[in-house]
């Protein structure tokens, strides 16, 4: 079955354009820096209408994840262990995914993580998954 | 400033819960009707008494919008307060608080708070695919433009099983976790419900070992953890304290309240083992005048076994990541030193959708009047009541107490 395809609005266009050219943008607050995911128009946190998109590198850390032994959707009942996760960006801000190309001993919190884009249609559009880092995130 | 103390509850009605296959089939507004009916019987009130309402708003069945109105149209009643209150889980201590405070307000003297949560005749032309699909995505909007929609249903993440589960795992990641204390919350609230024929798990106990050899539904969480959603429904009256004293039962004053809503996804938290019934509790203590150590009963918002452990931490019964062991050291029954969820909790009393959070409402009107029957607790006077929205994204806190 299709996974459920996100449908990009005006407002989160952007992040979606990007993911498809495999660049991870987002909107960061020109008053007071704080990063906004999922986008949004105004800042979360002083309540500033001016917003920049920016580029961000995607490096994060797992957060919390689950396994999902009953499927959420069933888009995802043929996958062999479904799992769920939120990881917080370099950044500061998180995000709900899902982690790929690991096996589950190896997902623990805290580690340290990159972006997996995931293209999901024939259109090309792009899911933001993650995987672990093959470099050093300390270097 | 807050609540004086100064409405009661003074009438209950509560469907027993039932399977949804098994269960009557009622229209909302017929059985908003008939459970208002059975709370002015135990008030002792008629309908004419009746000058305020609340309802919920959202899965109403026979209408999306000017649903108090139709409702009072319904049952024949005109209204100074009229309010839809949509806050999942804790919708029904939500409830009591605004019926509670539009009293003091002086715009009414009794408030009719009711949640019709069985199932609706399906009609000719119904669309049952499209019912369907709605429960698939739960509490989860599919709506163009809905940041879910978008950033959530794509990865799997729909429905309240894995949000909870994902607090769980952090945490363990920074506190520790002990599955046999976590199992200890359903296996107390267990023997609670074979002192009470109204529950769903009457008559079937439940070991520690049973619940850790339950099905691992989403790491840590296993099934005998997880509330089983089933068909009911339940109604509160909350009178003026004039009016109250000539009612049939002890007066059940609302002498604190709080609520807070912090977000809809905890993954936008900055901290999601911090819950937001640290703020409501905080509130309700120090509008009430009382304290933790006061309470005579706790009833719990249990959805999940770790509602009950984030809740009892957050509201001041134990230090933060002390749950466990606090779980470990206190007999939960109701013949225990901390008495938890005395009906058995939702956990094993059945989760009637969003009047599941009544059923801790009414367990502790029950237990003040002294009308607790084979599980009545001794001490009775004072009760902590807690409601949980969504995933852990909305609490509510009532402190109750019994007039002298
Ligand atoms: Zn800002």
């Amino acid at each position: 079955m299709q996974i459920p395809r996100p449908d990009p609005t005006a407002i989160s266009r952007p992040f979606w354009d990007g993911l498809r050219q495999r660049i991870i943008q987002v909107p960061q607050c020109d008053h007071c820096d704080a990063w906004i995911f999922y986008p949004r128009r105004h800042c979360t946190e002083c309540g500033s209408r001016r917003l920049t998109w920016r580029r961000v590198s995607g490096r994060a850390t797992l957060h919390s994840y689950t396994f999902a032994r009953v499927a959420t959707l069933p888009a995802f009942a043929e996958l062999p262990l479904q799992n769920l996760a939120i990881v917080t960006f370099e950044e500061g801000f998180n995000a709900n995914t899902s982690l790929t190309g690991m096996n589950a001993d190896d997902i623990h919190i805290g580690m340290a993580l990159e972006p997996a884009f995931d293209v999901i249609d024939e259109q090309g559009t792009t899911r933001l998954l993650f995987t672990v880092a093959n470099i050093d995130p300390t270097r | 400033m807050g609540l004086r103390g100064e409405a009661a509850i003074v009438g209950c009605a509560q469907y027993k819960p039932e399977k949804y296959q098994t269960a009557p089939q009622m229209f909302h507004l017929e059985q908003a009707a008939d459970l208002a009916g059975e709370a002015l019987l135990d008030a002792g009130l008629s309908l004419g008494d009746i000058d305020g309402l609340v309802i919920n708003g959202a899965h109403f069945h026979e209408a999306s919008a000017f649903v108090p109105a139709i409702v009072a149209e319904y049952l024949g009643v005109k209204v100074n307060f009229a309010e839809v209150v949509d806050l999942g889980g804790t919708s029904a201590v939500a409830m009591i608080w605004r019926a509670a405070a539009a009293i003091e307000l002086g715009l009414c003297s009794s408030v009719l708070c009711v949640l019709p949560q069985r199932m609706a005749p399906a009609g000719p032309d119904e669309d049952l695919a499209a019912a369907a699909k709605a429960m698939t995505y739960g509490a989860h909007s599919t709506t163009f433009g809905a940041p879910e929609a978008e950033f959530d249903i794509p990865y799997g993440h729909v429905g309240q099983n894995t949000g909870y589960a994902m607090i769980a795992q952090q945490y363990a990641y920074k506190f520790g976790y002990d599955t046999t204390a976590m199992a200890k919350i359903a296996v107390d609230q267990r023997y609670n419900a074979q002192a009470n024929p109204e529950a769903l798990f009457f008559g079937q106990s439940l070991t520690v070992d049973e619940v850790l050899a339950s099905k691992l539904v989403a790491d840590p969480l296993r099934i005998l953890e997880i509330v089983m959603p089933v068909a009911g429904g339940a109604a509160v009256i909350v009178s003026s304290q004039s009016l109250a004293r000539s009612c049939r039962h002890r007066p059940v004053l609302v002498r604190g309240c709080g609520e807070r809503l912090s977000f809809k996804s905890p993954s936008y938290s900055h901290d999601m083992t911090t819950t937001p019934i640290a703020v409501a509790a905080k509130k309700a203590f120090d509008m009430s005048g009382l304290k933790p150590a006061d309470m005579h009963m706790a009833q719990i918002y249990d959805c999940y076994t770790i509602t009950v452990l984030l809740s009892l931490e957050d509201a001041g019964f134990c230090e933060k990541g002390q749950g466990m062991h606090f779980v470990r050291e206190h007999d939960l029954t109701w013949k225990g030193d901390f008495p938890l969820n005395t009906h058995g909790g939702q956990l094993s009393f059945g989760q009637a959708g969003v009047a599941g959070g009544m059923s801790q409402v009414i367990e502790a009107v029950a237990q003040i009047r002294g009308d607790a029957g084979g599980r009545q607790l001794p001490v009775h006077d004072t009760a902590f009541v807690s409601g949980t929205g969504g995933v852990m994204s909305e609490q509510g806190v009532l402190i109750l107490a019994g007039s002298n």
